[in-house]
């Protein structure tokens, strides 16, 4: 690296957004954005990914999934890298899902809707009669959803 | 002609995508997800077979599957649920009242379908997946 070299991750002196926002922002496919999660140390999320990709390739009626929503989930991800890494997923409908499970068998899911919006339910274990336990469900944009799951984030 | 409601004790499965399956091998949420025009999750109601073990009416669906063209993957899985325990879970979390009836088709005579999902849906399915614990799960190719 020569001394005008930037790291890929700096800020940008223009906008002073991460490089990776930008990249991800103006991806226009699934490589490039599976690339720049790969090039910012995300390696298992984009094996994740490429298997995704490669069960549609492989099966008609696996679901593909939608580029924004996948885009979203990207964003989130990068924005979010002091959580652990989460399990990764597509709905039926080709929506990108990221889940957590606790060891009390509680789950933590989330859904990148192609709106930016996202969806999201938790429960801190099992239904169990008798058993009090967290829960928590919504669709909201992110700031407000992380809040909605905080005591559950809180605990990856 | 009204479907048959399962009984609470009995059990059904869901035969989870590979991409329903994370890397531990246990199904995620979205192996109970609806499609946005579905009315119902299609399952497989295991009693049906009249098998005392889970195992052998697992086997039964695999040959059904088989028998009517549907290819199991290998990374695929079969997760069993108990009908109590999903309608109860689903009711006392989410306040929806899950069906499970008996739609029995030409080629597949245990098939059956969880009906009730609301617009909580993912919170329907985030208590179903909760249900699966690792002894529920089955290879689709033993």
């Amino acid at each position: 690296m020569t001394s005008e070299t930037r790291p890929i991750g700096a800020l940008t002196e223009s906008n002073l957004l991460p490089a990776w926002q930008s990249q991800i922002e103006s991806a226009s496919n699934h490589e490039e954005i599976i690339a720049v999660l790969r090039s910012f140390g995300l390696d298992e999320t984009a094996n994740r990914l490429n298997y995704l990709r490669q069960l549609v390739e492989d099966d008609p009626d696996e679901p593909s999934m939608a580029l924004e929503s996948l885009r979203a989930m990207a964003l989130f991800l990068m924005s979010e890298r002091q959580l652990a890494a989460p399990q990764i997923g597509v709905t039926p409908d080709g929506v990108a899902q990221i889940e957590w499970r606790f060891p009390t068998n509680g789950i933590l899911a989330m859904e990148f809707l192609s709106s930016g919006l996202i969806r999201f339910a938790a429960i801190s274990a099992p239904a169990q009669r008798g058993v009090e336990r967290l829960s928590v469900n919504g669709t909201l944009h992110k700031d407000a959803a992380l809040e909605a799951v905080r005591p559950f984030t809180a605990r990856l | 002609m009204t479907n048959q409601s399962l009984p609470n004790d009995d059990h059904i499965s869901r035969y989870c995508k590979p991409s329903a399956i994370d890397e531990s091998g246990m199904p995620m949420v979205n192996a109970f997800s609806l499609r946005q025009d579905e009315d119902h999750l299609s399952v497989n109601w295991l009693e049906y077979f009249d098998k005392t073990e889970l195992n052998a009416a697992v086997e039964r669906v695999r040959e059904v599957f088989h028998s009517k063209g549907f290819t199991l993957r290998p990374n695929g899985r079969f997760a069993v649920l108990n009908v109590g325990a999903a309608k109860t879970a689903v009711h006392e979390a989410v306040g929806c009242i899950l069906n499970i009836d008996h739609l029995p088709l030409s080629d597949d005579p245990s098939h059956a379908g969880i009906f009730g999902y609301s617009s909580e849906d993912l919170a329907v399915a985030v208590e179903l997946a909760a249900l699966v614990r690792s002894q529920d799960v089955h290879p689709a190719i033993p």
